[in-house]
């Protein structure tokens, strides 16, 4: 479904975010990226939505390369993001923020999907007509996964799902992705929250400066006691902690 | 009976300048460019408003030619002298922009004479007695009211119960986001030029009709009065620029009779400019 070949990505003024990054996710998989801060998970991810500029490399989505498709082209093809720090619209409603998740799907159809998220986010419903700004933390998560599914992505791309949320918020939100994966979608999510997303996962990369320094079955790397020192520096019995 | 004449006065004035503002606005909240070229707009507005309503005998087909040509002459503008510099850092729009401003001018002068131009036989002139209470509006005053409601209507409409309008506002908001989920944000800043640019016609064909005169330089204070009311009204704020715009033609219509004898119109409404954001720098509704 998903396939990067070579990757280098970066900034302007020469900042190279990821170096050499060949990874593929297949259809109906939950691929996991995981890593410390600044190991360039969340760049690879706005690589692929078309926001991070690709200086080397291929990503081919569903056959086609989409190297020069314009950003808004992509969710056509079937790719939907809920980028880092949500990034709703504040000052639009509940709903209009929906509405904006599926501008390229047919009104007719938009209703049905409406009801669908809110049937995984009961909370939303009840704040329809507030403004996204009013929302909490959490309810402002659900709805940025809410709009990317009023999209009727193939692919649904997740930075940073638990940042900041209460554990019960983040239980609910993988509920709804793991009934979502049930349907097909297909998921690549870039997470802190290791223990959890190698519980979720069916695959994991692990980033580091750029650079894959591990890849494999998530069940694996939950199996090994040290993944977690040796791959992520945490939890190192000598503490050294970065 | 006095004030109540005065207040409607300003009113008057206040809806040509929200009228004008309305597009300064929209553009800055946008793309963050202070468009002064815009007042060339109003001035294009106002001379096509005479010429096709001279040519054709009807005010209603010049006005709504006039709002259709300026609009795209608006995007025409955008896509000329903005969207090549759009990456660059905003003083540079705004030299662009001041550059066709004064260009403009020339261009009128060149196209159209130095002297100005009249209605052959300006319409709705006649005066209309408000509620029998003696008390007499022009026509073309009651227009102004009338065209100044009608746009804020359906801006409001068009931005809450519309498709494109709800794009709009999300493209206003997070432009990258907006085009992740499909928006294709070029289209709305062409939609933005557009409309902006039809309101500033619509109040150089109405400045036209009050005054029954358009001239090269027409825009020239608007344009500078227009820039100040965003900044008073909060800049990129559309409620902000109606207060500031509607405030400054009271401010105006009752200075102009108590301090009349010490400042000029144009002082007054500087004065009251300059008093206002001592008080609140951010603008009357910009956020701290």
């Amino acid at each position: 479904m998903l396939e990067l070949t070579g990757l280098r990505c970066g900034y302007a003024g020469d900042i190279i975010a990821v170096q050499d990054l060949d990874l593929t996710v297949g259809e109906g998989e939950t691929f996991a990226l995981i890593g410390p801060n600044g190991a360039g998970k969340s760049s690879t991810i706005m690589a692929i939505a078309g926001h991070v500029s690709v200086m080397a490399g291929d990503i081919r989505f569903r056959g086609d390369s989409l190297l020069g498709v314009p950003v808004e082209q992509r969710v056509r093809r079937g790719l939907a993001l809920v980028p880092e720090g949500r990034r709703l619209f504040p000052d639009l409603t509940v709903v209009e923020n929906l509405q904006v998740g599926g501008y390229t799907i047919p009104v007719g159809r938009q209703s049905a999907l409406q009801e669908r998220v809110f049937e995984y986010f009961p909370r939303l419903a009840q704040r329809r007509t507030q403004s996204a700004g009013s929302l909490s933390g959490g309810e402002q998560q659900m709805l940025a996964i809410g709009r990317a599914i009023m999209a009727e992505p193939r692919l649904l791309m997740i930075d940073e799902l638990s940042l900041g949320l209460m554990p019960k918020v983040v239980d609910m939100c993988y509920s709804a992705l793991a009934q979502l994966r049930t349907e097909g979608l297909t998921l690549l999510l870039v997470e802190q929250n290791t223990d959890r997303v190698l519980k979720f996962a069916d695959r994991v990369c692990v980033l580091e400066s750029g650079r894959v320094t591990w890849a494999g079955i998530a069940q694996a790397a939950r199996n090994d006691p040290t993944f977690s020192s040796r791959y992520l520096g945490i939890g190192d019995p000598a503490g050294s902690e970065p | 009976m006095l004030y109540l004449e005065l207040l409607i006065q300003g009113l008057v004035q206040g809806g040509i300048y929200t009228l004008i503002a309305l597009g300064l606005t929209l553009v800055y909240g946008l793309l963050r460019i202070l468009h002064v070229a815009h007042a060339a707009l109003f001035t294009l507005g106002g001379y096509l408003g005479v010429i096709l309503t001279n040519a054709t005998g009807s005010l209603a087909l010049a006005m709504v030619v006039t709002m259709l040509v300026t609009g795209m002459v608006g995007m025409g503008v955008y896509r000329v002298a903005y969207q090549p510099i759009l990456d660059k850092p905003p003083y540079v729009a705004l030299i662009a922009s001041i550059a066709l401003f004064i260009a403009s001018e020339e261009i009128y002068r060149l196209i159209f004479g130095p002297y100005g131009l009249s209605y052959d036989a300006p319409p709705l002139q006649g005066v209309i007695d408000l509620l029998g209470s003696g008390m007499y509006l022009k026509q073309a005053e009651l227009l102004v009211l009338l065209g100044t409601g009608a746009a804020l209507v359906g801006l409001h409409l068009l931005s809450t119960r519309t498709r494109i309008g709800i794009a709009w506002r999300a493209t206003v908001t997070d432009p990258e986001m907006a085009a992740s989920f499909g928006i294709r944000t070029q289209r709305v800043r062409y939609l933005n030029f557009f409309i902006g640019s039809a309101l500033a016609a619509a109040a150089g064909v109405m400045v036209a009709l009050l005054n029954n005169l358009v001239e090269p330089t027409m825009g020239s204070v608007p344009s500078y009065k227009a820039l100040a009311i965003i900044v008073l009204g909060g800049i990129g704020s559309i409620r902000g620029t109606l207060i500031a715009s509607l405030a400054l033609g009271v401010i105006e219509s009752f200075g102009t009779i108590y301090l009349g004898s010490l400042l000029d119109r144009d002082a007054i409404a500087f004065a009251f400019l300059i008093l206002v954001l001592m008080w609140r720098p951010q603008g009357l509704l910009g956020r701290a």
